[in-house]
């Protein structure tokens, strides 16, 4: 590939990391990333645990922790460098640019508060809002997650709610503010199929009617068939296979990829 | 054949208010042989984590009758379910949780085989073989649990269940939590351990795919009742429960 089409890519690119490197207290954990986004492209991204994963959604939203550092290379989004920006020059774009998504999302939210007023703070932080159109919003949000009686699941507490049911309002407040990059944290991990199905079609329905980008980070490679266009296979902070996921899927070229699909318990219906 | 374990109408209810009573498991009755590995299946809620703690006799059952070979243990405590227990382990979805965080995992695996009054020191060289069996390394027995993977705190937790050489182990979403490829080690050492010591197993799971893979019958339930039984492959490919059908639908939808 010559310099002119790798510039077009980045143009292209909304969000993507450049060579990156991440240390926790000097020692690298990603080495040397390199991937790119496009509006409403899905990428996945799939490892095993320690592979690193996680570390490039909280690279990204800068939220490393103590002794976790960007070490070499960058992150943008849009046009700007997230990697260079400062903790107060980030918050604005967390949560309205970025969303994120977690894989225990009750554990994200304040036990004592109810739903609704999470909600409301949340959008209240990033742009004028009354509590009732907070509401109104959320519970449209709600009913498109298939979540039908969610006027009484806004008045409830976060502890009153099943984990599928509470996963989904964190898939709601991160797709109320509208961004154009959703960062998700093993999104469907903690439900079981039948509504991981329903989060996984929802997802895609959301991406195509606001052109949401969404970085998918997972172990499951059913998620991954399901839902993402590219994958990134990634191991020991390195990437050993990059691609369009019914390339990787059919025709792994790393021996790492095979053993992975080969350890996907396959249902067999006939 | 006798069977090793039988459930008759298990209730297990849960009062949530003063007057407002749940019912999480319905009169449910089942068999489990000798060398047979049954899988239960459902989607969360549906009662299949609350089986396997009543059947472990971790909570007190509300109604109904459990025989571990033709020995009632529906109400058994102190010493006589010390007994059960030589015959009956578990191992749960979170293998950190169920270690004590101050103790080393050798001590945890060994607590059952001390206690059984077997020496300290044969007591370690067992644990040592048992670590190996289940594929790690004899150092292990002097790590903390913080201190090893996922992976290998499951491994441990497998080794801790064995050392007693129980004819029952019951797994409630064993490897649910484990990488893939780590998940398929330790079937492949259940089903070695299986085929040596002729366990049985009651494995609560919630991927169809898993059971069909390992589990010789299956129980599917919702709503605390058993709605539909069979060889896993019966009831895969041939569903007659329209919440079987559901769940064979939702995990096609991941398996292609």
């Amino acid at each position: 590939m010559g310099e002119k089409g790798q510039t077009k890519e980045t143009d292209e690119a909304l969000f993507c990391c450049d060579r990156l490197t991440v240390a926790y207290h000097g020692k690298p954990v990603v080495s040397e990333i390199s991937f790119s986004v496009k509006r409403g492209e899905i990428l996945g991204i799939v490892g095993e645990s320690g592979s690193g994963k996680s570390t490039i959604l909280k690279a990204a939203m800068g939220i490393l922790g103590p002794g976790g550092a960007v070490a070499q290379g960058e992150i943008r989004l849009g046009g700007r460098v997230l990697s260079d920006l400062e903790e107060r020059d980030l918050r604005p774009i967390r949560g309205a640019q970025m969303g994120m998504i977690f894989q225990d999302t009750k554990a994200s939210l304040c036990p004592v508060r109810t739903i609704e007023s999470q909600i409301y703070d949340m959008l209240a932080a990033h742009r004028s809002v009354t509590k009732r159109q907070a509401r109104k919003q959320a519970a449209e949000m709600l009913m498109r997650l298939g979540l039908s009686d969610a006027g009484r699941i806004l008045k409830c507490y976060p502890f009153q709610l099943s984990g599928g049911m509470n996963q989904r309002v964190g898939i709601a407040m991160a797709m109320l503010l509208n961004p154009a990059l959703l960062l998700a944290d093993e999104p469907t991990s903690a439900l079981d199929a039948a509504v991981q199905k329903q989060t996984v079609e929802e997802l895609r329905k959301l991406r195509k009617q606001y052109g949401t980008a969404i970085v998918l980070v997972t172990h499951n490679m059913g998620v991954i068939s399901a839902m993402a266009d590219r994958v990134l296979i990634l191991q020991d902070g390195r990437i050993v296979e990059y691609g369009a996921v019914p390339q990787v899927m059919n025709h792994p070229q790393s021996a790492y990829t095979r053993q992975l699909l080969d350890a996907v318990p396959k249902l067999r219906r006939d | 054949m006798k069977p090793l374990l039988e459930v008759n109408n298990l209730t297990k209810t849960f009062r949530e208010r003063e007057s407002d009573i749940f019912t999480a498991v319905d009169q449910i009755s089942f068999r489990l042989y000798p060398h047979e590995t049954l899988g239960i299946v459902g989607e969360s809620g549906s009662g299949k984590s609350t089986v396997a703690r009543a059947v472990a006799r971790l909570i007190p059952v509300s109604f109904g009758e459990i025989f571990l070979e033709g020995e009632d243990i529906t109400r058994a405590k102190g010493r006589h379910l010390r007994r059960v227990y030589q015959k009956m382990q578990m191992v749960f979805q979170s293998p950190a949780d169920s270690f004590d965080p101050r103790r080393t995992l050798g001590y945890s695996i060994g607590e059952s085989l001390r206690n059984s009054g077997m020496s300290k020191k044969e007591a370690g060289e067992q644990v040592r073989r048992l670590l190996h069996q289940c594929g790690l390394s004899g150092a292990t027995a002097d790590r903390y649990p913080h201190e090893v993977s996922g992976g290998q705190c499951q491994r441990a937790a497998i080794a801790r269940a064995l050392a007693i050489r129980p004819k029952l182990l019951i797994c409630d979403e064993a490897t649910s939590a484990l990488d893939m490829t780590v998940q398929k080690q330790i079937l492949e050492l259940l089903r070695d351990l299986k085929g040596k010591y002729g366990m049985a197993y009651l494995f609560i799971c919630h991927d169809l795919a898993l059971v069909q893979e390992f589990c010789d019958r299956v129980l599917v339930m919702h709503g605390g009742a058993i709605v539909e039984e069979g060889t896993a492959n019966e009831v895969i490919k041939n569903p007659k429960a329209s919440e079987t059908k559901r769940l064979v639908e939702a995990a096609s939808y991941f398996t292609n």
